[in-house]
C-alpha cells in the first residue's frame, strides 16, 4: 500500500480555508441530510453546546471511538510500511501545524456565537476535527478514497460537529 | 555572583553577543525543544487511549497537539540561532530528556496527576524565563504560558473528577505517590553550574534550589489543598 505525502498536504492546505463548526446548532439542510446519511443509519442533531458535552462524554461512545482508533493505528502502520515512520510523522506533522491555530480558533468562534465562553470545551471540538482531518489525510494518503473516515472529515469541513457513534445513531451538533 | 547587565533584542543581535551567551540560551532552548516533544510523545499521545470518553480523549488530543506545537516553537527559535536541527529532536540527539519522562505511565489518573504536578513544574521554569534577557526567547514564553496553565488547570480539573468517588481519591493517592517524589529533581542540582551561568547572563532569574522550594509549596496546595490528599517528601 503506497503512502502519498502530498495528498497529506492538500489535506493541510484546506485546512485553512473550511468553515469549522459554522454550522453547528443549525437545522440540517436536505443537502446535508444526504451526505450525513452515508455515515450512519440514523443521524440524531444534537441542538446546542451544553448537550453536546454531555453526548461526547457518553462511555457507550467508546465501542466507535475505539474501533475507529484500531482503524487509525492500522492505516499508521500501512503507511509507515510503505514510506517509513520519519517520512509519515513529517507529512502528517503539517496537518498538526495547520490545524492548531484554525481549529481552537473556529471552536471559539462557533461557542461564541452562541453567546458561550468555555476554554474547555473549545479544545474539545479542536481535538476532534484535528483527529478527524488527520485521520482522513491518513486515509486518502494510503489510497483508501473512500475510507469512513474521509466522511467523517468532509461532515466537519461543512461546519458540523459528529460527536459519538451509539449503537446505529451518529449523535452530530 | 557575578551579574552581566544584558539584552539582546532579536536573534540577528545574538551573534554580537559573548559566546558564553550564544551557549547558555542554546542550552535553553535546546532542552524546551527536546522536553515539549518528549513529554508529548511519551505521556499526551499515550493517554488518548487511557482516556475515559470521548470528551477526555478529544481533551487530550488537543493537550498533546499543544504541547507538540510547544516544541515546534522552541525547535523553529533554534534553528534561527544556528542550533543543528538534530539536536533538537529526542532519540537523534545525545542529550537525554528530563528524568521525570522515564515514569512509566500505565492509567488515566497517573495521567492527570503528570498534568496536575509536572506542568506546574513546567509553568515555574516558563514563569522564570519570561523575564530572560533574551526576548525572543522570553516571547516564546510568553505565548505558551496560557496553555502551559490551561494544561495543568486541566490536570486540577480531572483528579478533581477522579476525587469525587473513593476508588478514584484512591488512584490519585496512589499516583502521585509514585510520580511527585522524583518530581523535585525536575529543577536540576543544586549550586548547578549551568543555572549560575544562566543567572549570570540574566537568561534565567532563580537559582535551581528557588524554583525547587517554590514548586514544592505550589504542589502541596494543589495536593493538600485543593484536593484534600496527601503530598509525600520529595526522593
Amino acid at each position: 500500500m503506497p503512502f502519498d505525502a502530498a495528498v497529506v498536504a492538500q489535506h493541510a492546505r484546506a485546512i485553512e480555508t473550511a468553515p469549522w463548526f459554522a454550522a453547528t446548532g443549525l437545522p440540517f439542510s436536505d443537502d446535508e441530510r444526504r451526505a450525513l446519511a452515508e455515515l450512519a443509519p440514523r443521524i440524531a442533531r444534537v441542538g446546542g453546546w451544553a448537550q453536546a458535552r454531555a453526548v461526547a462524554d457518553d462511555a457507550r461512545a467508546n465501542a466507535a471511538y475505539d474501533a475507529d482508533a484500531r482503524e487509525a493505528a492500522a492505516l499508521k502502520a500501512q503507511a509507515e510500511s510503505a514510506a517509513g515512520s520519519p517520512a509519515v510523522l513529517r507529512a502528517l506533522s503539517a496537518v498538526v501545524d495547520e490545524g492548531l491555530p484554525v481549529f481552537f480558533g473556529c471552536a471559539e468562534a462557533a461557542l461564541a456565537r452562541a453567546g458561550l465562553h468555555d476554554e474547555e470545551l473549545s479544545r474539545v471540538a479542536a481535538g476532534a476535527v484535528g483527529e478527524a482531518v488527520y485521520r482522513a489525510a491518513l486515509a486518502a494518503a494510503t489510497a483508501h478514497p473512500a475510507h469512513r473516515f474521509i466522511g467523517v472529515a468532509a461532515a466537519y469541513a461543512i461546519g458540523r460537529w459528529p460527536l459519538a457513534r451509539i449503537d446505529d445513531v451518529l449523535y452530530m451538533l | 555572583m557575578e551579574t552581566v547587565s544584558i539584552e539582546v533584542k532579536t536573534v540577528a543581535e545574538l551573534a554580537n553577543a559573548p559566546a558564553e551567551y550564544r551557549e547558555a540560551a542554546s542550552k535553553i532552548v535546546r532542552s524546551h525543544a527536546i522536553n515539549e516533544l518528549y513529554g508529548a510523545q511519551v505521556f499526551d499521545e499515550p493517554a488518548v487511549a487511557f482516556a475515559p470518553t470521548p470528551y477526555w480523549k478529544w481533551l487530550t488530543c488537543r493537550v498533546a497537539m499543544e504541547e507538540y506545537g510547544h516544541h515546534q516553537r522552541f525547535f523553529r527559535l533554534g534553528q534561527k540561532m544556528g542550533i543543528a536541527p538534530e539536536t533538537m529532536i529526542p532519540g537523534k540527539t545525545d542529550k537525554r530528556p528530563l528524568s521525570i519522562f522515564e515514569f512509566t505511565m500505565r492509567s488515566w489518573p497517573e495521567f492527570c496527576v503528570i498534568k496536575l504536578l509536572a506542568d506546574m513544574a513546567e509553568i515555574i521554569q516558563v514563569e522564570d524565563l519570561m523575564e530572560c534577557t533574551f526576548r525572543p526567547l522570553r516571547d516564546e514564553a510568553a505565548k505558551t504560558m496560557p496553555e502551559e496553565k490551561f494544561h495543568a488547570g486541566f490536570g486540577l480539573r480531572s483528579c478533581t473528577e477522579l476525587c469525587r468517588t473513593e476508588d478514584g481519591r484512591r488512584d490519585v493517592q496512589a499516583a502521585i505517590d509514585a510520580l511527585f517524589p522524583g518530581m523535585p529533581a525536575f529543577f536540576g542540582q543544586p549550586r548547578s553550574k549551568n543555572n549560575a551561568l544562566y543567572r549570570k547572563w540574566g537568561l534565567k532569574q532563580h537559582t535551581n534550589e528557588a524554583m525547587r522550594a517554590d514548586y514544592l509549596e505550589r504542589a502541596r496546595v494543589l495536593v493538600e489543598d485543593k484536593l484534600g490528599l496527601k503530598l509525600p517528601a520529595p526522593a
